[in-house]
């Protein structure tokens, strides 16, 4: 195919509003009588709230209302998979962390409103919280859900051949735990919005940075009992969101502060707020057992997988189950016995987060993998070799390029010998790692994802308008979209509208997650162009006076195929069919036919490291992705995502953890919780494409947003442990593990 | 905090007059990097804020004979970007240089580094281990204090109310002394500190140690000299071997706690390689 | 209340405020100036940062107040007649934006050392930057964009 626009460098279509600081994210918009909410997150993690007064509050100047469980007329419940979060934990209950919502208040300024939540007196039982997983294990706990037995959230297991006896025809087995901190997002736009119910319809609209509007709006339906019809939910675009803002955060509050006090109400979380409220990447404690013989073929693996869920359940079974599958990853292994285990606690609640289970997954195989090489005297990359997942193991309809060439591709950025160290006391090694993470891309049945729908319509001036479930959070889906029904429609980008993550204007599609988004968003919406193409083209084919298939589509015009310089503008069948009355808008509806997960992709991730033997700093000299894309959209918005992922990767190697101690998180600020700056960051960071087109994927894409982050950490894990000798099992890599590590 | 008033004096004269006019809940603003964060956090509650970030009187870097003389409100900036503290006194711009960010270089002053009786301020380590003398005034009255003196605790220094610091006096490096200084943090930039440290030594005629101070920070509730370590050094001569000791005796020096930035063994670890690295430089 | 009078974008600008309210609070809620965005209100990201007589400063922590009789530049003063600011063009042409949320502080913030220093190394963009958080871009393109300027 030889495309106009599509794997271009086109230059992102809200760039120049984000750079001018035009464009409005969700804390800067404003409608008149706007007020501002507070909300009173529970002081324990784990206390039973006897009374909550909230006179003074309600009297000082200022404050509109203080809402309280009492106000609330519908189940007052929300959540993912289970609604087992209240919307304001009513006096009698027991809060289960301190992200738990007591009350909110509604007041003029958020000065006032500030000072109003200091003035509502609430009276607490504390109880020991469940602060370790350990804990929740205790026969003796106490049940932080009644349903839940054991606090245990939910199991997840792969099991295949017989491991057991797989053991005994092993020349070499190998065993690892693999300890993985939780971490946080750090989007830098803390959760935000306004939300107010209009003079016209009585409509509920929520203006938010969220990456699906349709949970939201079941959630905000379900908790104050109005019907979803009532509810309007729109993403704004996100200052990231990284999986953070998958699932319902503030919405259903600023919904009941609006729904309440009858004005209209703008809520943005402080960054402490932000913190303690929001779901993290979940901590995991990862056995793994793994089995070869001499020649290096692998014959079992045996993995347990223990994590810290939280207190409610949201994502934890897909992301638990991701981590399970990740343990075996991009190798095919006959026998295995995976099993990962999620306990309730009353520590910060996990959720989604870029990866969604595989960055945990893969640390627990590569690191077990390495030392497995090890042990042989094997090369690991030979090791690995070895036991690819390749097409004659396992029939992807996908096929997945061959990993001997995304390595071979690796090789030209980091092979060769090892740099020379740049001073005394300086070491430097390299590592690798290899990924086939199984994200759901696809729109296969599972909770509120079946189906993605698109909107598109072309008006009578030739411009076109496009109605897409999916959210812009950086990615740069707005951008995918525009070139793709440039390309479709033969019309300029200017001349595109793409309006997202509306749950009324578009058709349902689902969260932005996954790295789905350009795989299903551009998927519905090409069926939805190619429907408006074929009205244009019979349309034209009438104009030009000729049979349909005698014309084409191209830039801005329809013309005869063999007689090219016969043709009429596009844009005038657009007026015609308007005045006719032919239909130019569109929905298409872009269903799987597969019943589970498409678009598999390898990876491979390589670091290159010096560390100061004496002092256990770490230096990243390169940093390396190779990512099996299927067909690049856009090049330079495809290196942004490999970069952005593989650089998260650094800081969840060497720096990043939010340890709670009997619930209570031990970082409260960015201070607290650090992520790289640009001086952390290596400088040279790489990011390569195999291109081999995928026949499901939108012009042969598969998804690329998430991948980056599976491999990368492992790699640079790795390599520090091969620079100095040694090998590292615990996240993150400090400086003094490192100076430890060298002297013991 | 409604009834707090502004206050930007016109000269130091001025400032020192409202300073002792006030009451104790007048507070001096000088770059605000942490002021500001207390105000919005609701931990003091001003009546009044005295602005003396702009008094030219106690910005800008001079020598007056055989020492360097910071005005207290310099900010870390001006002293990373000074020629003459380059020159003179480059282990300070080490420390200046190494805090935070930039934005908060171009506010943040050495005096506000000094009086919040942060544990882990970055530039006190290596003031103190260069002996500085502090200029304190208040209306009528001037005293000099050593900053060895003038930390008396976690969070708490020697200075009365209607007092400000008013300069640091820095001892200029003779032939025959050296200084330096290092910051752990938890990534290159943007980092509060775990653990500082700097030392300043003076050499004999034979090459051995005649005196040491070194100074650390993030190691207990103040910054402090670490007097075994400086005894041990004093009257060696600073070899491969010495330095190796010197990163274990430092640990008799040390009596640190366990936060979010590091653990209180971690520190340990940390504090000994460091101060390898930091006495590596000092081999001769 | 107290009446101050600044160059707001090469304008001058008479305003009334709070005493305890920050620059950023200013430009965001009483000029509706919303390019400058809040991340943490503690100087921990950069957000915020907007340049005070000529250098790059964390505008939650400086009074509006302080900033009387002084220039303030923001990232809506950096466009003219719909001219792009050349920061502003290199950071388009070099995708050095994602989610664009640091974008308006990343831009302020090498602005600043390219105004003062139009030459600098690869180190002194990154620690001009280094006050700024990203956590889109591994900063790869925005130093990239920042490079692509120097002289
Ligand atoms: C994001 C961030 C990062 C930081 N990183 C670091 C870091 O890496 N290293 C570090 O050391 N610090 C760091 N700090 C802390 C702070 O910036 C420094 O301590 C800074 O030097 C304080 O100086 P200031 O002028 O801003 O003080 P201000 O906030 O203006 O004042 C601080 C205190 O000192 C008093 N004071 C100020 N001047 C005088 C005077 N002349 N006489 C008497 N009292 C006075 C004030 O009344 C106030 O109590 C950081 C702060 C922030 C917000
Ligand atoms: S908002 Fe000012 S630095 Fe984060
Ligand atoms: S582009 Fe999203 S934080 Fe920088």
């Amino acid at each position: 195919m030889n495309e106009r626009i599509l794997g271009k460098e086109v230059k992102r279509v809200d760039a120049r509003d984000k750079v001018t600081g035009r464009l409005k994210y969700a804390g800067d918009l404003r409608v008149p009588n706007l007020h501002y909410g507070k909300v009173l997150f529970s002081a324990y993690p784990r206390a039973k709230v006897l009374s909550i007064k909230t006179d003074k509050a309600a009297a000082l100047p200022g404050v509109k209302k203080v809402i309280t469980y009492k106000d609330v007329k519908g189940p007052n419940k929300w959540g993912y998979t289970n609604k087992d979060r209240f919307l304001l934990v009513p006096e009698g209950e027991l809060t289960r962390y301190v992200g738990d919502s007591i009350a909110f208040v509604v007041a003029e300024t958020e000065k006032v409103a500030q000072e109003a939540l200091k003035l509502i007196e609430v009276e607490y039982e504390p109880l020991k919280a469940i602060g370790t997983t350990e804990e929740a294990a205790d026969p003796g706990a106490p049940l932080i859900h009644d349903y839940a037995s054991g606090n245990i959230c939910v199991v997840r297991e792969a099991v295949h051949g017989d491991v057991e006896s797989a053991f005994t025809q092993c020349d070499y087995i190998v065993e690892e735990d693999v300890d993985i901190p939780r971490i946080e997002h750090a989007f830098i736009e803390t959760e935000s919005g306004i939300a107010y119910v209009d003079g016209l319809e009585g409509i509920l609209h929520v203006y938010s940075c969220l990456q699906d509007p349709y949970y939201p709006a079941w959630d905000i339906s379900h908790a104050l009992g109005i019907p979803q019809g009532k509810v309007h939910v729109k993403a704004t675009l996100l200052g990231g969101g990284f999986g953070g803002k998958l699932d319902t955060t503030i919405q259903a509050f600023l919904a009941a502060m609006t729904y309440y006090s009858g004005v209209p109400v703008k809520l943005v979380l402080t960054r402490e707020e932000s913190i303690r409220f929001h779901n993290k990447r979940h901590p995991a404690k990862i056995h793994v057992k793994v089995g070869a013989t001499k020649d290096g073929k692998i014959l079992a693996m045996h993995g347990r997988i223990i994590t810290d869920a939280g207190p409610y359940h949201d994502r934890t079974a897909e992301v638990l189950g991701l981590m399970v599958h990740a343990l075996s990853g991009a190798y095919h292994i006959p026998n295995l016995d995976l099993k990962g285990t999620a306990y309730y606690t009353n520590n910060l609640c996990c959720g989604a987060f870029r990866g969604f289970g595989d960055p945990q997954g893969a640390l627990g195989r590569e690191l077990t993998l390495n030392s497995l090489a090890r042990t042989m005297g094997m090369d690991p990359q030979e090791l690995r070799a070895k036991n690819f997942l390749h097409d004659e193991n396992v029939i992807f309809e996908d096929r997945p390029v061959r990993l001997e060439q995304i390595k071979e591709k690796m090789d030209s950025y980091l092979g060769g010998p090892l740099p020379a160290p740049s001073g005394p006391n300086k070491v430097v090694g390299r590592g690798f790692s290899f990924d086939k993470p199984i994200f759901d891309i696809s729109s296969t049945p599972s909770l509120g994802k079946s189906g993605v729908g698109a909107a598109v319509e072309m008006f009578q001036d030739g411009s076109v308008i496009v109605h897409s479930g999916i959210t812009e959070m950086g990615q740069g889906y707005k951008t995918i979209i525009s070139q793709i029904v440039a390309e479709e429609l033969g019309v300029d980008i200017e001349e595109i509208q793409v309006d997202l993550g509306d749950n009324i204007s578009a058709p349902r599609a689902g969260r932005t997650s996954a790295s789905r988004g350009s795989f299903v968003g551009g998927n519905s919406v090409i069926l939805a162009t190619q429907k408006i193409k074929e009205t244009l083209l019979k349309r034209a084919a009438i104009e030009l006076d000729c049979n349909k298939d005698a014309v084409e589509l191209g830039y801005k015009k329809i013309y005869l195929k063999d007689m090219p310089e016969r043709s009429v503008p596009t844009k005038d069948i657009a007026m015609k069919c308007f005045q006719e009355g032919i239909k130019l808008r569109e929905e298409s509806w872009f269903k799987h036919h597969k019943p589970f997960v498409s678009g598999h992709t390898y990876t491979c991730a390589g670091a290159e490291v010096e560390v100061d033997t004496v002092t256990g700093e770490v230096t990243v000299l390169k940093l390396a992705n190779i990512h099996d894309a299927g067909k690049v959209l856009n090049p330079q918005t495809a290196r942004g995502q490999m970069y952005g992922a593989a650089l998260q990767s650094f800081g969840y190697a060497l720096m990043e953890n939010i340890p709670c101690e009997e619930g209570f998180p031990k970082a409260r600020s960015f201070s607290e919780y650090k992520i790289p700056t640009a001086l952390d960051v290596p400088s040279l960071a790489i990011a390569d494409f195999i291109e081999n087109p995928y026949p499901l994927g939108p012009y042969g894409a598969k998804g690329m947003g998430e991948h980056g982050i599976n491999g990368s950490t492992p790699a640079i894990v790795t390599a520090i442990g091969n620079a100095i000798g040694k090998k590292f099992n615990k996240l993150p890599v400090l400086q003094e593990d490192i100076v430890n590590a060298i002297k013991g | 905090m409604n009834d707090l008033t502004y206050i930007k004096p016109q000269n130091l004269q001025e400032a020192l007059a409202e300073l002792s006019k006030k009451n104790e809940a007048t507070y001096i603003l000088a770059g605000g990097t942490d002021i500001l964060i207390s105000l919005k956090e609701g931990n003091i509650k001003p009546q009044y804020l005295l602005d003396i970030s702009e008094l030219s009187e106690i910005k800008g870097i001079k020598q007056e004979g055989e020492y360097l003389v910071f005005g207290a409100a310099t900010t870390m900036q001006s002293i990373a970007e000074s020629p003459i503290v380059k020159e003179k006194l480059p282990c300070l711009v080490s420390a200046a240089i190494q805090m935070a960010s930039p934005q908060i270089r171009v506010r943040a002053t050495i005096a506000g580094n000094l009086v919040t009786g942060s544990p882990i301020a970055d530039t006190v380590p290596m003031f103190r281990a260069l002996d500085t003398v502090l200029e304190i005034q208040g209306t009528g009255k001037k005293r000099e204090v050593k900053l060895d003196d003038f930390i008396l605790g976690y969070r708490k220094v020697d200075l009365a109310a209607g007092e400000m610091v008013t300069a640091f006096k820095v001892p200029l490096l003779k032939a025959n002394q050296k200084a330096n200084f290092i910051k752990v943090g938890r990534r290159n930039a943007l980092a509060i500190s775990v653990l500082n440290m700097a030392v300043k030594l003076t050499f004999a005629a034979d090459k051995t140690v005649e005196s040491a101070r070194v100074v650390l920070g993030g190691v207990a509730a103040t910054s402090v000299r670490a007097k075994n370590l400086e005894a041990f050094l004093t009257g060696k001569k600073m070899t491969e071997e010495v330095v190796l000791e010197a990163g274990n005796v430092v640990l008799q020096d040390a009596t640190p706690i366990g936060d979010i930035r590091a653990t209180a063994e971690g520190r340990k670890v940390l504090l000994s390689s460091r101060m390898v690295r930091l006495l590596e430089e000092f081999i001769n | 209340m107290q009446n101050i009078s600044f160059t707001l974008n090469d304008k001058l600008v008479k305003v009334s405020v709070e005493p305890q309210e920050t620059l950023l609070d200013m430009l965001r809620e009483r000029l509706d100036l919303t390019g400058t965005k809040k991340g943490c209100e503690k100087g921990d990201c950069g957000a915020c940062t907007v340049i005070l007589d000529g250098e790059a400063v964390n505008s939650c922590l400086v009074l509006a107040v302080q900033v009387d009789g002084k220039s303030v530049t923001t990232i809506e003063g950096l466009e003219k007649d719909g001219e792009l600011d050349p920061i502003q063009q290199a950071f388009i042409d070099k995708g050095a934006v994602q989610c664009g949320y640091c974008i308006p502080g990343m831009i302020l913030s090498s602005k600043a050392l390219l105004d003062k220093n139009p030459s600098p190394t690869e180190e002194e963009i990154r620690t001009s930057i280094s006050g700024n958080l990203c956590r889109c871009t591994g900063y790869v393109q925005i130093v990239d964009a920042i490079k692509s300027l120097v002289k």
